[in-house]
C-alpha cells in the first residue's frame, strides 16, 4: 500500500514568556492507505501539534509533510484550506460544531465548500446522518444532541467530502464511557471500510482500537509498532 | 450555490434579528448625520429661496424730502436698468382708544406711522412680498382687513383675528398738530380685522430687542385707495434691476430724475448680507454637529458591529478547519456587511426624511417657502455610500485582524501595583481593565475606550467652547460695548439730549457720535464717527489703534475681509457724493449702531469708525436739513456714568421720562449675538447624545467583560477571594477605564475647545479670550467616575454571585 501521509524531520517551536517550547524535535512518520494509526503520549509530548501540522492548521518550522503526495509544507493558508477540502477530515475533542446551523447544514457545508452542488450535498449528508444514526435529528440544532451524538455529527461532517485521511484529536476525551464506545465503534467501522485514520489520544485503551500505535515523548517519536490488542474493543474509555 | 452564499443564507436565517438590530442602530446614527448635513446645506441655501419667493427687490428708493410726482414715478419705471418696480405709499395710521381719541404712539415710538400700501396694485404686494406665518392674507378688495408684521404683532400685542379701531390722517395735518401742540384733526375711521401676521427679511435678521425693528402694517389695495386722498408721510418704490451690477447707473439715473429734493436709497444688499451673516453660525453649527455625530456614529457602529462579529467569530477556526479560505471568509463578511448596510440605508433614509422636517433652522426658517419634507439626494448618496464603506471596512479589517496573531500586552500598571503591594482587588481590577482577552473571551476594549474617550473629550470641548461663548455673550466689552449707556434724540438732531447729558450729575464722561452710511471702495459699510476721549473710547480696538486723524478709519474684521484690505492699506470713502482717501489704522469689534428703523446696523466684525472731524469732511454733521449733510447725520451720546447709576436714573435726568425727547439704550448687543446665544443649545444636545452613548457603551463593556471572565472570577473565588473583593475588583476595573479616558480626554477636550473658540472668535472678528471652567471640569471628572462605578455595580453584584463550581467544572 502507498503512503497517504509522510512526515520527515518535522520541527516546531512555540514562543513562550519564559523560554521557547520545542514541541516537535524532528519527527518522522508514514501513514499508509487504510491504516488506523493512534498517536499516543503524555500531555505536552507534541502529538496534537503533529496532528495540527498534518492538517495544515499550523505551519512547521522545519521538515516536510505530504498528504496523498501533495506537500503540506510551504503552502499559504488558502492553499492549505483547499487541500483540506480534498484530503482531510478533522474530528476535535470538543466537537467544534457550528452551533448556529442545523445538524444537516453542519454536514452539507463542507461539501458545498468543496464545490458540490447543494442538492447532491444534502442527499449525501442525509445518507451520512442515516448511517451514523442521526437522521431524525437532521433539522435540529447541535445544542440538543448528547455528547456521543455531537461527536458522531462531527465525524459525519469530517467525512462529508470522503477525505483521504480522517484526523481525530482526542475524539473520546470529552465523552462519557457510552459515548466513547459509540465513537470508537464508528471509527472501527470506517477503518474496516478502508478509511485511513490518524488519531491522537493519551489513553492506552483508546489507542488499542488502532492497528498501529506511535508513541511520542518530548517532541520525538519514541516507538512505532503494531497495536498489541489488534482490533479488540477497549473495556473502558 | 457557492459555499459563501450557502453559509451566508444559513447564517442570515439564524442571525437576521441581530444583524437587523445593528442595521437599525447604524441607520439611525447615519440618519442623524445626514439630517445635520442636509440641514446645513438647506439652511445655507434658505436665503436664495426666500429671495425668489419674496420677489426681493434690489433697492428701495424715494425722495429724501417731499413726495414723488407722477412723472417721476413713470420716469423711474422707464429707466433701462429697471426690471420691475412696486410703488409704496405711506399713510399716517393710529389706533383709536375706546374714547375715540387717537394714540399717537401706536405705530411707532416716535409719533407717526409706517402703514403702507399700493393703491394701484392688482395683487397684494408685487415686490418684497411679506411671508405669511399666521392666519391668511387679506382680500385685496376688502377695506376692513389688514395684515401686520410679526414685529408689530409682538410690540403692539396684536393677534390674527383681532380687530383694531384705526384712524387715518393727512400727514401734513397730523405732524403739524403735533409740532404746534394743537389737537389732532378728526381721523378717517376704519374698523380693521387683522387677518394674518407676516414676517419680512429685515425683521427676521434683527433680534427682538433691536430698537430699529419696524412694526409694519400692510394695507390692502382697496384700503390704500380709500385713504389715497390723504397726504402721505413718505413714498417710495421697490425696484428690481435687470442686473444687480447696474446699481450705480440706476442710482445716478434716479438721482437725475428726482433731483432737487435728494434721493433716499436703501439697498437690499445690506439686509441680505445681514441675513447671510446670521445664517452662517447655524450652518457652521450643523456642519460641526454632523462631523461630531459622524464620529459618534462611527464609534457606535464600530462597537456594535465588532461585538457582533466577535460573537460569531467563535466559529471561524472550525470553518477554517473544514476548508473555508481567507477570501471566502472575507466574502462572507462582505455579504453580512451588505445585509446590515441595506437595513442601515433604509433606516437612514427614513430618519433623513423625517429629520428634514426640522430643517432649515435659524432666523430665516419662518420665511423659507420650503420647510417641509426634503430629500437631499447628494447627502443621501454620500451618507449611504459612507455607511456602506464604513461597514464593509469594519468587517474586512476585523476579519483580517482575527486571522493574525495578537501579541500579549504587558500590563505595566497592574504589574507595578502588584510590586507595590497594592490591594489584590485593585491589582486584579486594573489588570482586567487592560486585558482585552482572547478568542471567545475577547472584549472590544480599545473601541469602547475610544468611544468613551471621544464622548468625554467632546463633552469637555463643548464645555470649554460654551464657556468661551458664554463669556463672550455676557461681556459687553468683547462685543464692542465699551460704554455704560447710549442716549439719542427722538428726531435725530434735537440738541436737548446733548445738553442734558453734558449737564447730568450722573454722567462721568461722554462723547458725541454720529451715524454714517458710507460706500467704502464702492461697498456699503455701516459706520459711526466718534471722537475718543480719555474716559470714553471711540470703539473697542482688537488690533492697531483708534482713528485719530481725519484721514484714518478703523474697520471690523468682516468688513475688512469683504473689502480685501489689511491694516495699513488705503480705501476710498464716499458719503453724499464726496470721496476721500482713508488709511486703515486698526480693526475693531462693533456693538449695534443704526441710525433709523430698517437701516443696516454695525455688529461684531461689520462696521467702520472714524473721527467726527473726518465725517465733517463730507458735509455738516448734526443737521439733517442741510442739503449737503452726510447721510443720516443723526447724533448719539456715548456715556460713562458714576457707579450705581441705573438706566432709569439716566432716563429721568436726560429725557425727563419723555419718550418724545429721545431714548436711553443700555448695551446694544449685535443682532448676530442672539443667534450665538441660541447656538449654545446645539452643542448641549450633542453632548447629551454623546454622554448617553458613552454610558451605554461603558455599561455594555463592563457587562461583557464580566460575562467573558466568569471563569476567572470563579478561579479567584476558588483561591479565596471574598464577594466584596470581587466586587471591588470590578469597580477598580471601571475606575481604571474611566481614569484612562479622562487622562486623555480632558486635556484633548480643553485644547480642542480652546482651538475651536479661537477659530470662531477670529471668524467673528472679536477679541480672543479663553475661559477654562475648572470647577465644571472637576465636576465632569468626578461625575464620570461616580457614574461609571454606579454602572459597574450591577455587573459587580452579578459577578459576586457566580458559583465557582459551575464554571470550573465546565473548564
Amino acid at each position: 500500500m502507498s503512503d497517504v501521509c509522510t512526515a520527515r524531520a518535522v520541527r516546531k517551536t512555540f514562543e513562550a514568556d519564559l523560554a521557547p517550547v520545542r514541541a516537535l524535535r524532528g519527527v518522522d512518520l508514514d501513514v499508509r492507505a487504510g491504516e488506523f494509526v493512534a498517536i499516543m503520549g503524555p500531555s505536552g509530548c507534541g502529538k496534537s501539534t503533529l496532528l495540527n501540522l498534518v492538517a495544515g492548521l499550523d505551519v512547521a518550522d522545519e521538515g516536510e509533510i505530504t498528504i496523498a503526495g501533495e506537500k503540506v509544507t510551504g503552502r499559504n493558508e488558502d492553499e492549505l484550506a483547499r487541500m483540506r477540502r480534498r484530503h482531510i477530515g478533522i474530528v476535535f475533542q470538543f466537537f467544534n460544531l457550528l452551533e448556529g446551523m442545523t445538524v444537516l447544514e453542519n454536514v452539507v457545508l463542507p461539501a458545498v465548500i468543496a464545490g458540490t452542488k447543494r442538492r447532491p450535498a444534502e442527499t449525501r449528508a442525509r445518507d451520512m446522518l442515516d448511517l451514523l444514526g442521526l437522521a431524525d435529528k437532521s433539522r435540529q440544532l447541535p445544542g440538543v444532541l448528547s455528547g456521543g451524538q455531537r461527536q458522531r455529527l462531527a465525524i459525519a461532517r469530517a467525512l462529508a467530502n470522503e477525505p483521504t485521511m480522517l484526523l481525530a484529536d482526542e475524539p473520546t476525551g470529552a465523552l462519557d464511557t457510552a459515548g466513547g464506545h459509540e465513537v470508537l465503534e464508528l471509527f472501527k467501522r470506517l477503518h474496516a471500510d478502508g478509511q485511513t485514520i490518524l488519531m491522537v489520544t493519551h489513553n492506552d485503551e483508546v489507542a488499542a482500537a488502532g492497528d498501529r500505535i506511535v508513541r511520542m515523548r518530548d517532541g520525538r517519536v519514541e516507538s512505532d509498532g503494531l497495536s498489541r490488542s489488534g482490533d479488540a474493543a477497549p473495556a473502558t474509555v | 450555490m457557492s459555499a459563501v452564499m450557502y453559509r451566508f443564507r444559513v447564517a442570515a436565517g439564524r442571525r437576521w434579528i441581530a444583524w437587523t438590530a445593528i442595521g437599525l442602530l447604524a441607520g439611525a446614527a447615519v440618519g442623524v448625520v445626514m439630517v445635520a448635513a442636509a440641514g446645513a446645506r438647506r439652511t445655507g441655501s434658505s436665503l436664495d429661496r426666500i429671495i425668489v419667493d419674496e420677489r426681493a427687490s434690489d433697492v428701495f428708493i424715494g425722495p429724501q424730502n417731499g413726495l414723488f410726482t407722477p412723472a417721476q414715478i413713470r420716469a423711474i419705471k422707464r429707466l433701462p436698468q429697471v426690471s420691475e418696480s412696486s410703488y409704496l405709499r405711506g399713510v399716517v395710521m393710529t389706533r383709536l382708544r375706546p374714547d375715540a381719541s387717537p394714540d399717537p404712539h401706536f405705530a411707532f415710538d416716535a409719533p407717526g406711522t409706517v402703514a403702507g400700501g399700493d393703491p394701484t396694485a392688482r395683487e397684494f404686494g408685487a415686490l418684497d412680498r411679506p411671508r405669511l406665518i399666521v392666519g391668511r392674507l387679506p382680500s385685496s378688495g376688502a377695506v376692513n382687513e389688514i395684515l401686520v408684521s410679526d414685529s408689530a404683532a409682538r410690540s403692539r400685542h396684536l393677534a390674527a383675528g383681532s380687530v383694531i379701531e384705526a384712524g387715518f390722517f393727512d400727514a401734513g395735518e397730523f405732524f403739524g398738530a403735533l409740532s404746534t401742540g394743537k389737537p389732532l384733526p378728526a381721523p378717517r375711521r376704519f374698523s380693521l380685522t387683522i387677518t394674518g401676521i407676516a414676517h419680512g427679511l429685515d425683521d427676521a435678521t434683527r433680534s427682538l430687542d433691536d430698537p430699529r425693528r419696524i412694526p409694519r402694517f400692510y394695507l390692502t389695495p382697496a384700503l390704500a385707495r380709500a385713504v389715497s386722498d390723504l397726504a402721505p408721510p413718505y413714498e417710495g418704490m421697490y425696484v428690481r434691476l435687470r442686473d444687480h451690477g447696474e446699481m450705480h447707473a440706476f442710482e445716478q439715473g434716479a438721482t437725475k430724475i428726482i433731483g432737487p429734493v435728494g434721493v433716499s436709497v436703501q439697498e437690499a444688499d445690506s439686509t441680505l448680507q445681514r441675513a447671510r451673516r446670521e445664517t452662517r453660525p447655524f450652518v457652521l453649527a450643523l456642519w460641526l454637529f454632523a462631523l461630531l455625530a459622524a464620529f459618534a456614529a462611527t464609534g457606535v457602529v464600530a462597537q456594535t458591529s465588532i461585538r457582533q462579529q466577535r460573537s460569531e467569530a467563535t466559529e471561524h477556526p472550525t470553518l477554517r478547519a473544514i476548508g473555508f479560505t481567507r477570501r471566502e471568509m472575507l466574502q462572507h463578511e462582505a455579504l453580512r456587511a451588505a445585509f446590515i448596510g441595506i437595513v442601515a440605508a433604509a433606516v437612514a433614509v427614513v430618519v433623513a426624511i423625517g429629520g428634514s422636517l426640522l430643517m432649515p433652522i435659524g432666523p430665516l426658517r419662518a420665511l423659507d417657502p420650503h420647510t417641509g419634507i426634503d430629500l437631499d439626494v447628494t447627502v443621501l448618496a454620500l451618507g449611504i455610500g459612507a455607511a456602506f464603506g464604513l461597514l464593509l471596512a469594519l468587517h474586512m479589517i476585523t476579519a483580517r485582524r482575527r486571522s493574525t496573531k495578537q501579541r500579549d500586552s504587558a500590563h505595566l500598571v497592574g504589574d507595578a501595583l502588584a510590586r507595590a503591594a497594592a490591594p489584590v482587588p485593585l491589582v486584579a481590577g486594573v489588570r482586567f481593565a487592560l486585558d482585552r482577552g482572547r478568542g471567545d473571551r475577547a472584549i472590544p476594549l480599545r473601541s469602547t475606550l475610544l468611544g468613551v474617550t471621544l464622548a468625554i473629550a467632546a463633552l469637555v470641548t463643548t464645555v470649554v467652547y460654551g464657556a468661551g461663548l458664554t463669556h463672550f455673550t455676557k461681556t459687553p466689552r468683547l462685543y464692542g460695548w465699551v460704554w455704560d449707556f447710549q442716549a439719542e434724540p427722538g428726531d435725530g438732531s434735537d440738541p436737548r439730549v446733548m445738553d442734558a447729558v453734558k449737564h447730568s450729575h450722573s454722567v462721568m464722561a461722554s462723547a458725541v457720535g454720529y451715524y454714517a452710511q458710507p460706500l467704502i471702495d464702492g461697498k456699503n459699510v455701516p459706520a459711526i464717527a466718534v471722537d475718543a476721549r480719555p474716559e470714553v473710547q471711540q470703539v473697542s480696538i482688537i488690533s492697531g489703534r483708534s482713528a485719530e486723524h481725519d484721514n484714518e478709519i478703523v474697520l471690523g474684521a468682516d468688513s475688512l475681509h469683504m473689502l480685501g484690505r489689511h491694516v495699513g492699506d488705503h480705501v476710498s470713502v464716499t458719503i453724499s457724493q464726496r470721496t476721500f482717501p482713508f488709511t486703515i489704522v486698526g480693526t475693531s469689534v462693533f456693538a449695534r449702531f443704526a441710525p433709523y428703523p430698517a437701516s443696516s446696523p454695525t455688529g461684531l466684525g461689520v462696521g467702520a469708525a472714524m473721527t467726527v472731524k473726518a465725517l465733517r469732511r463730507f458735509g455738516p454733521v448734526g443737521d439733517l436739513n442741510a442739503p449737503d449733510a452726510p447721510n443720516a447725520g443723526q447724533y448719539f451720546m456715548l456715556v460713562k456714568v458714576r457707579p450705581g447709576t441705573s438706566m432709569q436714573t439716566l432716563t429721568h435726568e436726560v429725557l425727563h421720562d419723555d419718550p418724545m425727547v429721545g431714548q436711553v439704550l443700555t448695551d446694544q448687543r449685535p443682532n448676530d449675538l442672539v443667534s450665538y446665544d441660541d447656538l449654545r443649545r446645539t452643542p448641549l444636545a450633542l453632548v447629551g447624545l454623546l454622554v448617553v452613548l458613552a454610558l451605554v457603551t461603558t455599561s455594555h463593556l463592563l457587562v461583557s467583560a464580566v460575562r467573558s471572565r466568569r471563569r476567572d472570577f470563579s478561579l479567584f473565588r476558588a483561591i479565596g477571594f471574598t464577594r466584596d473583593q470581587l466586587r471591588l475588583s470590578i469597580l477598580a476595573q471601571a475606575t481604571t477605564l474611566v481614569v484612562i479616558a479622562l487622562v486623555v480626554a480632558v486635556p484633548t477636550g480643553v485644547v480642542a475647545g480652546r482651538l475651536l473658540w479661537t477659530t470662531t472668535a477670529n471668524w467673528l472678528g472679536i477679541p480672543v479670550e479663553h475661559i477654562v471652567p475648572v470647577l465644571t471640569l472637576v465636576a465632569i471628572a468626578v461625575g464620570t467616575l461616580a457614574i461609571a462605578n454606579l454602572l459597574a455595580l450591577v455587573p459587580a453584584i452579578g459577578a459576586s454571585r457566580v458559583r465557582p463550581a459551575d464554571w470550573l467544572r465546565s473548564e
